[in-house]
């Protein structure tokens, strides 16, 4: 194994034959040097990929290297965090976090009994997916198209036939950085999304790609967003309704702003369908009675809420109408119903049936109507039953609890 | 991200393990994807900085479940605007933050609750840095380290790792930047510091076209011009884990290098030199790594660290 002298040497000598002897003035010590290295394109600076190119030679001195890791925590399963249900061409769609994947099973796949991994029709995985962190999904069940919303490392919505499979090219649209829910309007012609990090609604026209600019936006203190997560949107009584986590900071995007972080409590919003800028919603859920504790997910059918009371470990249904500090109709919650982290909800208004995405292995139907400590009439599973849920989120920070021998990881 | 969460492994675990424990829920008041965690060994307490609420965490080191933190940090008096990563100084009883969004480094009493102003703030032009993601303490040479992920002086402004005093304050230039082509740094993330050494996550997470250019600025208002699309940000080159003398300073190549396929965008990163141990997480497998490396922390075979 080389010594670092002799991989500095190495450096030294790559740069000059691919880039020139001007260059070694830049290997030269010293914030002072480093601020003289601010040279645009021209001067003899590598670009990114010759950097790129000649950092793969340096590297190759260094010691270290490619060594093997000892020990690997990871989830080989897809793990359902979104689902999306088309009555009409019987079909149900999930997101997945970790494989970074969109499946697609027959509507009435799965089984109340069998432990099992549910066969999909289709996954859609792979690099020219643009899939990242898809987490709000879509269906079009006219044009028969699939839509995904990225909320990390991707910034878009990425947009596929039905029948695309495997590593399927997707049609992309850009959009702000962390998106989580995503609802279409047939009546409009628009699909609109949550944006966590910026506490905004954002609309553009359906099936927009490239970067075109949001038609309009939600946004501002009489909204009361804060950290928006779950989208639907209610065409039948022209309607959006939002689910909020309730953390609020200006400042995460807007660095000129000076007024601090603050949270509020969680809520369902219902805005009205063409709301723009700062306006208030119709209608709000949120209160002590209402249970909310990380509401995601949020579907809408009849004159019925449904929410993926992520942190409950339940489904909360409300009132269409319903506003303040009111009490679920009904909810799903306790160990027969199988849920234990809902992200995603979907009502079924044709077949009368409530899916309910459940971050990690399970995918649980249950009838519209259920009340109470029921058992699902089916369960897809992307793992054989039993299978752990490792369930992280993008690792991208960690520390070492010395005490404790403990890896602390958030999501 | 979807799924808010501290979660706590065994440190043999491997494989797909559950969680030993997973502290998660409304009244924990952790937001999306801390961006930052931090352990204090003295006080058995867990840090964890909450971007979407301009907020720090403080848990009891054992907490579990959906349990209140002990104390928050947060409001107008604190600057706190994104903050990223954070470390406790033990000696000298302080919370050292970076801030993404503001650029700055802050400095609090390790116990600081409320809406409290920092001590000291290290931030302006002459700093050099933009977007500070990482930070480090080394309370014995009085060193502080930051990892900006852009840099105002930088090569083609990639980002960098700045070395400062720790009682630095206002707008100061750094003892030192470790910057430049050689150093392989682009997008840096987490780093840690051990006994005169820098241990950085280097994720190096650029598109696949080998720029890294997101289609919206952080308020979200329109695509940024000349945007042609979203970039496709699975791929790039690989990233690493390197490591850095305290004393280095310039486009230095780093001097020791976990590198491959296996962890392709290390970003987070702790360590355990009593095992010899360093972990690091990625984005593009969404898993957690374990490497041995006991010469990185101990010397020899070539790279011997020493206490320079």
């Amino acid at each position: 194994m080389r010594n670092t002298n002799q991989a500095r040497k190495l450096s030294c000598a790559v740069i000059a034959l691919l880039m020139g002897s001007s260059l070694l003035a830049l290997t030269g010590t010293g914030a002072h040097a480093a601020q003289h290295g601010d040279k645009k394109a021209g001067t003899g600076q590598p670009t990114m990929a010759q950097a790129a190119a000649l950092f793969e030679k340096i590297a190759a001195g260094i010691p270290g290297g490619d060594i093997p890791p000892c020990r690997n925590l990871a989830d080989p399963y897809p793990e359902f965090n979104g689902v999306a249900v088309d009555p009409v061409n019987n079909i149900v769609l999930f997101s997945d976090t970790n494989l970074k994947s969109l499946l697609v099973y027959p509507r009435t796949a799965g089984s109340a009994h069998s432990g099992a991994i549910t066969p999909p029709l289709r996954q859609i995985l792979g690099p020219a997916t643009y899939l990242s962190f898809a987490c709000g999904v879509a269906l079009d069940p006219r044009h028969k198209t699939i839509y995904a919303g990225e909320n990390d490392v991707g910034d878009d919505i990425a947009s596929f036939p039905y029948s695309a499979n495997g590593n399927y090219p997707a049609r992309t649209l850009a959009t702000p950085h962390e998106v989580y829910g995503l609802g279409l309007s047939f009546k409009l012609g628009q699909e609109a999304i949550t944006v966590e990090q910026d506490d905004q609604i954002v609309f553009f026209k359906l099936g927009a790609t490239g970067a075109a600019p949001p038609l309009r936006e939600v946004r501002g203190e009489r909204t009361g967003l804060a950290d928006p997560h779950g989208l639907f949107w209610d065409d039948a009584h022209d309607e959006v309704v939002v689910t909020n986590h309730g953390n609020w900071a200006r400042g995460a995007w807007d660095p000129d702003y000076q007024g601090g972080g603050h949270y509020q409590p969680p809520s369902v919003e219902v805005f009205a369908a063409d709301a723009q800028g700062d306006a208030k919603p119709l209608r709000v859920i949120s209160g002590p009675k209402t249970q909310l504790n990380w509401p995601a997910g949020v579907s809408v059918a009849g004159d019925e809420i449904a929410v993926a009371n992520m942190a409950g470990a339940s489904v909360t249904i409300y009132r269409r109408t319903a506003s303040g500090d009111v009490a679920p109709l009904r909810q799903l919650e306790g160990p027969k119903t199988g849920i234990t982290i809902p992200m995603g909800v979907a009502f079924d208004p044709v077949n009368h049936e409530l899916w309910v995405a459940n971050f990690g292995h399970t995918g649980l139907v249950f009838d519209a109507g259920a009340n109470g400590d029921v058992a699902p009439k089916r369960i897809i599973r992307n793992a054989p039953a039993g299978t752990p849920v490792a369930g992280f989120g993008n690792p991208m920070a960690m520390a070492f609890d010395t005490r404790r021998q403990e890896l602390l990881v958030p999501n | 991200m979807s799924d808010p969460r501290i979660a706590a492994f065994a440190r043999l675990a491997s494989g797909n393990s559950e969680p030993l424990r997973i502290i998660q829920g409304q009244k924990t008041k952790i937001t999306r994807a801390a961006h930052g965690i931090t352990y204090d060994p003295g006080r058995d307490e867990i840090i964890a900085s909450e971007p979407l609420a301009a907020a720090i965490l403080t848990f009891p080191g054992g907490a579990d479940g959906q349990v209140a933190p002990i104390r928050v940090l947060q409001g107008p008096h604190t600057q706190l605007h994104r903050p990223y990563q954070e470390v406790v100084d033990d000696v000298h009883k302080e919370l050292i933050v970076a801030d993404d969004v503001s650029s700055a480094i802050l400095v609090f009493p390790w116990d600081a609750n409320g809406d409290t102003p920092p001590l000291r703030v290290i931030q302006g032009p002459k700093t050099g840095m933009k977007t500070v993601v990482g930070v480090g303490v080394d309370p014995q040479r009085n060193l502080i380290v930051a990892a900006a992920d852009r840099g105002l002086y930088t090569w083609d402004h990639q980002g960098g790792l700045y070395i400062f005093n720790r009682t630095d304050n206002g707008n100061v230039a750094p003892r030192a930047v470790i910057a430049g082509p050689h150093t392989g740094i682009s997008s840096p993330w987490h780093l840690a510091l051990y006994q005169g050494k820098i241990y950085a996550a280097i994720s190096r997470a650029v598109g696949v076209g080998g720029e890294y250019i997101r289609p919206y600025d952080r308020s979200g208002y329109l695509p940024k011009p000349g945007c042609k699309g979203p970039p496709n940000l699975i791929g790039g080159p690989l990233g690493f884990v390197g490591v850095w003398y305290l004393t280095d300073n310039g486009d230095v190549p780093p001097h020791a290098i976990l590198k491959g396929t296996r962890a392709p965008h290390p970003s987070s990163i702790a360590i355990n030199p009593a095992e010899g141990e360093i972990y690091t997480g990625e984005r593009d497998t969404n898993g957690v790594y374990a490497f041995i490396v006991p010469r990185f922390f101990s010397g020899g075979d070539g790279f011997t660290p020493g206490d320079r």
